[in-house]
């Protein structure tokens, strides 16, 4: 096989298609994937921008309302010391909040204390001057309770809180029957405190500052933010921004941050990352307000490496796959190229390996076999028949020469050795004509000559011809050939010329005073025509070849015939598709099993 | 005899042309279909002896064309083309004989013969008559020196022919085609049997034998051996 060109795998028919169909497989896995990727970021980045968003819309409602507080907005307060008033809490709002709600819950506790009695403590706390209602509601209140409660703030709270923040936080702590009572209490203090108008606006940036600091948003984890104003100087940051270069404002970028050291609860192996949007204040500042989106962005950074590694990796499997998947195709037909080029080169007994597994590449196997095997046993049919024609020919033509040669050496050549010379050609030309008719007949070119005739008039007409010879061979002769007609389409003469050869046969071995018999009769809706000698017979082994041109049983040999009488019964029968059959019997039976014509 | 032969194979018209002139014919020779016909046309033969196949104008159409002009001169076809329905092409197109290539001389010149003896005789007689045998076509019966002759319907049919074609040699094939139909040889000896057997109830001891062998070539029925 070493001279059997290898097919390239590029010039492969196979591999590309299998190249290309795995190539398309993992372009639209890829594009799912990437669609998948896209919605999974929008899904993660979404939350977090919208989560965004919706606090910047409330802030910016709070902001412009000043519905907050921030002592420099209130500059008739004292400014409240949150320090003092609580350590860990971050702004007063927040302490009062939390402080009065502990409150709540403290004498809610204690039982037996009336709504009133709440609300006068409230008040009282509050540093309204209320003592004397609330010692009449609350004679009964137990000193550890007073105590407790009132203990940490001897001084007067509301000196401390904008007024309006308690009034909106009675309003939420208390029910509606009770809100007059509020409002005559503090009605008369709001109207004569100046300090409940705020400063005038102190501009977008400075609020959004104040606000940030009031709320305390600057020391939420979750957030990161930084303020500048017009000249980019930064006026509050809890984190140190990383900004893109040019900035486009309302979109959201990300960017890596950098905590101060101290705000940090935990320090991290990985960097912080915050969602971040820009937002451009109407006066010239900036603020930056950022969602810390750690989680989410180490998880779409991973998702983006498997995504992009996932798709090299099955860029690679798919190359794989296309040659993997080709290649026993390749394998295969270069084996079939490889065997084709040794037959063209004359070597008919190779075969391909057929493994049985019934694929389509095994049954090609099997089918280029076969056909190997019929063209090789046509050729050494034609072979033989060649080397027997020329074996057959070249007897009786040295034959021919030698009398010829003889006849040239006589003074007055013999009239008879002349005789003899000319009847040798006679059947050397017989020969070839017989030849000649049996291939004109296996070509089957003379089928336009059928037509339909009687076969039992071609019995009875050969049966006339050959009666002397018969009798003269003192032969038991009894035909049995029914007058009626038997209805052949085909070829009369070339019948009339087989069952002659048969006839022929039976009577040239058939001892004298043997049998033969002549029948013709119908058998399973054909024609059955049988002739039986009382010769010698065929042996079995013999049987098929008794057919073929030029062969002649060694019994046979010293005796008339060129071999040929048998391959042209053949040779109609098949044109005619008609069976012949040599059993031993007492003799050689020959059946022939003709079609019957159509009717009409 | 005036005859023919128009063929285009020089080395067999030589060879026809020897072997007619040697048998007394006076042969004429055409080596293409146009100038046969145009001979053929011009003066008249006995018998034509055309190849089927010849350049310029094929045998066939010149057999046609000799027929439109209403000249009934007999004519012999030769061809390497043997079989039926080519035989019957021939013959319908008005060819009056047909032999396939390769034959014998023999052969040719018996049915040149009998094509020439049919052109002049035309018997319609109802007994044939040869020296002292005597055939009766309606009762189909013999006689010879007074003897009758029972005849099997084969043996009357070949009688009948040897003696319509008295004095002319008859071949084997001319009996198989005529008598029986048949276009090949037989390998065995038939027709020897049929001839025998007909001889033995003709010629009997003491009487000159009127069905003669002509070696290698066929059989004559006729007075003198």
């Amino acid at each position: 096989m070493s001279s059997v060109k290898k097919l390239s795998y590029l010039s492969s028919s196979s591999f590309r298609a299998a190249l290309l169909a795995c190539l398309v497989i993992w372009l639209s896995v890829s594009l799912i994937a990437y669609a998948l990727h896209g919605v999974v970021v929008d899904t993660f980045v979404g939350n977090v921008k919208s989560e965004l968003r919706e606090k910047i819309g409330h802030a910016e409602q709070v902001i412009e309302a000043g519905a907050f507080y921030h002592p420099e907005l209130y500059p008739e307060f004292e400014s409240p010391e949150p320090l003092q008033l609580a350590i860990e809490e971050a702004s007063a709002s927040q302490f009062l909040r939390d402080y009065l709600a502990d409150i709540y819950e403290h004498l809610e506790a204690e039982q037996a204390v009336s709504e009133k009695t709440l609300l006068y403590t409230r008040l009282l706390l509050l540093g309204e001057p209320v003592m004397q209602e609330l010692t009449e509601q609350v004679l009964s209140l137990p000193s550890r309770a007073t105590d407790s409660v009132l203990k940490p703030l001897d001084v007067s709270p509301l000196s401390a809180v904008p007024v309006h923040l308690v009034v909106d936080l009675l309003y939420e702590e208390f029910p509606e029957e009770y809100h007059r009572i509020m409002e005559s209490l503090i009605e008369p203090r709001l109207d004569d405190w100046s300090g409940l108008n705020p400063t005038e606006f102190l501009g977008y940036t400075r609020s959004v500052k104040l606000f940030l600091e009031a709320e305390g948003l600057l020391e939420e984890e979750e957030l990161c933010l930084a303020l500048e104003d017009a000249s980019q100087q930064v006026l509050v940051t809890n984190s140190r921004l990383y900004r893109p270069g040019e900035l486009v404002f309302d979109d959201f970028f990300t960017v890596l941050i950098d905590r101060e050291q101290a705000s940090r609860r935990y320090i991290e192996e990985r960097p912080e990352v915050c969602l971040v949007t820009a937002l451009q204040l109407p006066d010239g500042g900036r603020l930056f307000v950022g969602q810390s989106f750690v989680e989410g962005y180490f998880l779409l950074l991973e998702l983006d490496r498997i995504l992009v590694l996932g798709t090299l990796g099955s860029l690679l499997l798919a190359v794989f796959s296309g040659y993997w998947i080709s290649r026993r195709a390749m394998r295969k037909i270069s084996a079939i190229n490889g065997l084709c080029e040794q037959v063209s080169q004359g070597n008919m007994q190779i075969r391909l390996e057929a493994n049985a597994s019934g694929d389509d590449f095994d049954k090609l196997a099997n089918n280029i076999n076969r056909m190997l095997d019929r063209i090789e046993s046509l050729m050494n049919g034609i072979k033989q028949v060649s080397d027997n024609i020329a074996h057959d020919l070249k007897t009786p033509l040295s034959r021919l020469r030698g009398r010829l040669e003889l006849l040239s050496h006589m003074q007055k050549p013999d009239k008879e050795a002349v005789a003899s010379v000319i009847q040798e050609t006679d059947r050397i030309i017989d020969c070839f004509s017989a030849l000649l008719r049996i291939s004109q007949i296996e070509q089957g070119t003379r089928r336009k000559a059928f037509h339909r005739f009687d076969l039992a008039e071609v019995c009875h007409t050969l049966i006339d011809v050959y009666e002397p010879s018969i009798t003269e061979q003192k032969l038991n002769f009894a035909p049995q050939i029914p007058d009626a007609p038997c209805v052949v389409y085909g070829d009369r003469e070339q019948w009339l010329q087989a069952i002659a050869n048969l006839l022929d046969n039976a009577i040239k071995y058939s001892p004298e005073g043997g049998v033969l018999d002549i029948q013709l009769c119908e058998k399973d809706n054909r024609w059955l025509l049988v002739l039986q000698d009382s010769g010698p017979g065929i042996p079995d082994t013999e049987k098929e070849r008794v057919f073929e041109r030029f062969y002649r049983m060694e019994s046979h040999r010293g005796s008339e015939g060129n071999g040929l009488g048998l391959s042209l019964v053949a040779a109609v029968c098949k044109l005619h598709q008609a069976e012949v059959k040599l059993v031993n019997n007492q003799g050689l039976r020959v059946e022939l099993l003709v079609p019957k014509a159509d009717q009409g | 005899m005036r005859t023919l032969v128009i063929e285009d194979d020089a080395e067999l018209c030589k060879y026809l042309q020897k072997g007619l002139e040697q048998a007394g014919h006076t042969v004429e020779n055409a080596m293409d279909g146009k100038s046969g016909l145009i001979e053929a046309s011009a003066e008249e033969f006995d018998v034509i002896i055309l190849d089927r196949m010849l350049p310029k104008m094929d045998g066939m159409n010149v057999l046609k064309a000799l027929r439109s002009m209403g000249n009934e001169t007999p004519v012999l076809i030769l061809s390497s083309l043997g079989e039926v329905d080519h035989r019957v092409e021939g013959l319908q197109e008005g060819g009056d004989d047909y032999l396939v290539k390769p034959f014998s001389f023999s052969e040719l010149i018996a049915r040149v013969e009998a094509l020439y003896r049919r052109k002049t005789k035309a018997a319609s007689a109802n007994t044939l008559r040869i020296a002292d045998l005597e055939l009766d076509l309606l009762t189909r019966r013999a006689r010879r020196n007074g003897r009758q002759i029972e005849l099997l319907t084969r043996e009357f049919k070949l009688l009948e022919f040897l003696m319509r074609h008295e004095g002319q040699v008859v071949t084997k094939t001319m009996l198989l085609e005529r008598l029986w139909n048949l276009h090949f040889d037989p390998q065995t000896n038939v027709v020897e049997v049929h001839i025998s057997r007909l001889r033995q109830k003709i010629d009997q001891e003491g009487e000159t034998p009127l069905i003669n062998t002509v070696r290698g070539a066929g059989y004559v029925l006729r007075e003198k051996a």
